[in-house]
């Protein structure tokens, strides 16, 4: 995608949808990252990330085709920043919304040319309060791009 | 437990579980088919190093494993992190972070800003960041 174009990716929204933390998989999330689990029927926070990313309507190939990359690029997240309005909880079903904030094409010393996709994706539970809020940034490599272009 | 003073260090985290087995395990759960978690082979093809990369978002979680150490009782409200280098299958890590403001509420509870990081264990900072932590009334309030 030429750096023109990028503009015209930011406010696309995700389809959206819904998510339910499931009891078992929390407990294997908790082993998987070492414990402590937290404390009764909490998720673990990072399910912040994991509930919006799964539940946001598109795959991670779906984000990356927004700006025509793909995973044979080696994506990598950026930044993430997990604002938590309560805790989540497991078993409770939440509604996924978001869209993309911004696209801006860099430079960096080691990995040379690359996009910088941010993202805004939001929990909502079952009562219509909002969970969470979960912004991101994935840097996306463009080694098919002449750095000096 | 006291309530943690600005300039106090939050206790340290470390873990050495990021096996290659995990990584794929994680994968699932993330529904991430990103092929540098899974692949070595592809990470050298990148350039990247020569072990599956682990799943960023998995460091964050550290990171949140060592705020639990706040208190049973406490809530993150706020986790935000910039990545500065990939932790690799095999690694070791320690989650660690410092007090950096505490704002005591009218209620009894107070909230705790801090800075917070992940180290790689003989390398470099995997992540950066700074989080807010609520503590409930009655929590740690030997201050």
């Amino acid at each position: 995608m030429q750096e023109a174009e990028l503009a015209s990716v930011v406010g696309t929204p995700f389809p959206g949808g819904l998510y339910t933390i499931d009891p078992e998989q929390n407990a294997t999330v908790v082993r998987l990252l070492g414990g402590p689990g937290p404390a009764d029927d909490e998720a673990h926070p990072a399910y912040g990330y994991i509930a919006t990313r799964v539940g946001c309507g598109f795959g991670v190939d779906d984000i990356l085709a927004l700006v025509e990359a793909t995973t044979a690029d080696g994506p990598m997240v950026g930044s993430l920043d997990l604002d938590y309005r309560r805790p989540l909880r497991v078993g409770e079903t939440y509604a996924v919304s978001g869209e993309v904030t911004s696209v801006v094409r860099k430079q960096g010393r080691k990995i040379g040319v690359f996009d910088l996709l941010a993202f805004e994706l939001r929990l909502v539970d079952g009562n219509g309060d909002l969970a969470l809020v979960c912004t991101q940034s994935w840097v996306l490599p463009r080694r098919d791009v002449d750095a000096a272009a | 437990m006291q309530r943690p003073e600005v300039g106090d260090p939050l206790g340290t985290w470390r873990f050495d579980g990021i096996r290659p087995e995990a990584l794929r395990e994680m994968a699932i759960v993330l529904d991430d088919p990103n092929p540098i978690h899974l692949d070595a082979d592809v990470v050298v093809a990148l350039g990247l190093g020569d072990r599956p990369v682990n799943q960023g978002p998995s460091n964050v979680g550290y990171v949140a494993n060592m705020l639990a150490g706040l208190g049973a009782d406490a809530t993150i409200e706020r986790l935000g992190v910039r990545f500065l280098a990939n932790v690799f299958a095999g690694d070791v890590v320690v989650a660690g972070g410092t007090v950096t403001g505490r704002t005591d509420e009218p209620d009894g509870s107070a909230r705790i800003d801090c800075d917070v990081w992940l180290d790689v264990e003989g390398g470099g900072r995997a992540l950066e960041g700074v989080a807010q932590v609520l503590l409930p009334a009655g929590a740690g309030a030997g201050r």
